[in-house]
């Protein structure tokens, strides 16, 4: 579904991604892990062509960067992170831009549209939220309409920047299971977290970005407590617990001795 | 949110609005007409036996109160739709064309036409080359900065729209004091009254050029007020959407400068009313801000030249009624945002 291969990612005359090389099938929960500023977003505007890179990125066979924009779209949607729509439309407005990728310059979206945006909400249960505005509707509901415009679009990829972040603990749950499930409906979902229990929890398959590297894996390999404190700088433990007879593992900050904690 | 049918209907009712206030316009003025004998007028046109008086009345209404009408309802339109283009490129609702300094740089370019007695369309020139030089000049330095506040855009826009403005001081300076300097002071100052009927003929296709590809594109607009990358995720090519639109947008703004001088807050008002009658769909809110703009214009430029015995330069009047529009903008804006 998604090859990446040689890709190198500089930004502002620095290298930020240095020879990427990796293939994600359909119909998987991917959880892109790395620290602040390792290039989680780079990564994702590497795979929407929105920034200059060297390498080559395919798409359900075809060359993203020779894609024109609408064409892209179809492949791939995007979730950024800190959704701040400067103005204030409807949720139902909303969704259906999700299906401007489809419209020829001048059209407007007409019946076949809004019945896509109508079955995009309600599948996923928000029908009801179509006439609110987007900016008083709650940050998860929030989330479950970008999402919605996404399924609108009609890509079989979709990014999403750091869902859970400025979300309660619910409507982190929420969102995760809702990407478990339309993994398994067949997209590949690829979101970044900075919560490495979402990614022991509800990835497939995990991305871990370090020093401008890319390592793929499944969770159980990937990350152990020796990794994961390495990524982050910081001593973790993976421990595993039987949670009503299954086997759940987690991870859990160390106690360490910090210089500037110890100065307080 | 209102349904369709609700915003169809608005839009309907303001287009049955703007005729009115059209017919209306086209009775009042320094000559009396009586009412009887205006409405036979109109009903008379094109038909070969109207008797003398009406024709008066005719010869009158196309040659001088239609000319006016008609470019002060296609400028009112077309700087409102311009006005809310800008607000929608730049994600920024307090941006509007004399904000990032096209309305200055096209004046400017206009004045330096009347300052070499040229000719209107060397002028229209003129004035869109250096509009579009003031915007691009706003757009390149505000990117150069890579600020993130949405205040740095207006700031950098007061910056090139004060230089533009001593440009234009300056060509009064040097200009003749009998001839250019009141040429310019006056028509500054933003007046439709000088309007011939082949005005019309120049201004208003230009005018609807500048506006038809805002008009047709607006489902995008939408979208690219999402900010750039969401919208370039949804499928919109960021970078020709933005040249085209900003060309449009600036063309309106550099023929209504060069016909009419400087009519501020039109643009950054009117916008803002037709978002509270129809919601932020442009698809709606396009065409009720330029048939919005076209009515709001017209009704001024008829205080205009109505309220006192002598005119009132419009872009006194429009000042007076944006200037505390503006402040209660930057009031709601500056609310704490709900989360």
């Amino acid at each position: 579904m998604l090859r990446v291969t040689n890709l190198n990612v500089h930004y502002a005359q620095k290298l930020v991604l240095q020879q990427l090389n990796f293939t994600l099938p359909a119909g998987q929960s991917v959880c892109l892990l790395g620290q602040n500023g390792a290039g989680k977003t780079t990564f994702f505007r590497a795979i929407l062509n929105t920034i200059a890179y060297q390498g080559k990125i395919v798409i359900a066979g075809q060359n993203t960067k020779k894609l024109p924009r609408a064409a892209l779209a179809k492949k791939v949607a995007y979730i950024p992170q800190n959704h701040e729509a400067p103005a204030n439309f409807s949720v139902f407005e909303m969704v259906l831009m999700g299906t401007t990728a489809n419209l020829k310059p001048f059209q407007q979206p007409g019946k076949a549209e809004e019945k896509r945006a109508l079955a995009a909400l309600e599948r996923l249960g928000i029908r009801y939220l179509q006439h609110d505005y987007f900016g008083e509707i709650s940050g998860g509901e929030q989330q479950l309409v970008t999402v919605a415009r996404s399924v609108a679009q009609n890509s079989r990829v979709i990014l999403m920047d750091e869902p859970c972040a400025n979300l309660d603990f619910g409507n982190q749950m929420m969102v995760l299971e809702m990407a478990r499930e339309l993994a398994r409906q067949g997209f590949l979902i690829i979101q970044s977290t900075h919560e490495p229990n979402h990614a022991l929890n509800y990835a497939d398959q995990i991305l871990l970005l370090e020093k401008q590297r890319m390592t793929v894996g499944k969770p159980d390999k990937l990350l152990t407590s020796q990794r994961l404190s390495r990524l982050y700088h910081y001593p973790v433990k993976v421990v595993t617990v039987n949670v009503d007879g299954q086997q759940k593992r987690f991870c859990i900050a160390a106690r360490k001795e910090l210089k500037h904690v110890a100065n307080l | 949110m209102k349904s369709k049918a609700k915003r169809r209907l608005l839009l309907l009712m303001l287009l049955f609005a703007l005729g009115i206030v059209f017919v209306i316009s086209g009775y009042f003025g320094k000559y009396p007409i009586p009412f009887s004998a205006y409405i036979q007028a109109l009903i008379n046109f094109g038909q070969s036996d109207t008797p003398v008086n009406l024709q008066r009345i005719q010869t009158i209404l196309l040659n001088i109160r239609w000319p006016r009408i008609i470019l002060a309802v296609l400028i009112g339109a077309g700087i409102s739709v311009s006005g809310a283009t800008y607000q929608a490129l730049f994600q920024n609702p307090m941006v509007s064309q004399d904000i990032l300094g096209a309305s200055q740089g096209a004046a400017f370019g206009a004045a330096l036409g009347l300052f070499f007695n040229q000719a209107y369309e060397i002028i229209v020139l003129w004035s869109f080359l250096l509009g579009l030089t003031a915007v691009l000049l706003v757009l390149f330095l505000e990117r150069l900065i890579r600020g993130h506040s949405k205040l740095n855009l207006i700031l950098i826009g007061m910056i090139i729209s004060s230089l533009f403005s001593s440009a234009v001081s300056f060509l009064k300076l040097i200009g003749d004091p009998t001839n250019t300097l009141p040429a310019i002071t006056y028509w500054l100052m933003g007046s439709l009254s000088g309007i011939k009927p082949q005005d019309v003929y120049y201004a208003a296709p230009l005018l609807l050029i500048g506006m038809l590809p805002l008009l047709l594109l607006r489902w995008r607009l939408n979208v690219i007020s999402l900010g750039n990358e969401e919208a370039a995720s949804l499928g919109i090519n960021i970078r020709l959407l933005r040249l085209i639109m900003i060309t449009a947008a600036t063309l309106v703004t550099a023929v209504a400068v060069s016909v009419s001088g400087m009519i501020g807050w039109v643009g950054l008002v009117v916008p803002h009313f037709a978002r509270l009658l129809l919601g932020n769909n442009y698809r709606y809110t396009l065409p009720a801000t330029a048939l919005g703009g076209g009515i709001f214009l017209l009704l001024v430029d008829d205080c205009a030249r109505l309220l006192t015995t002598s005119e009132i330069p419009i872009g006194i009047l429009t000042s007076v009624i944006g200037a505390p529009v503006f402040l209660i903008l930057i009031a709601q804006n500056s609310q704490p945002e709900r989360s």
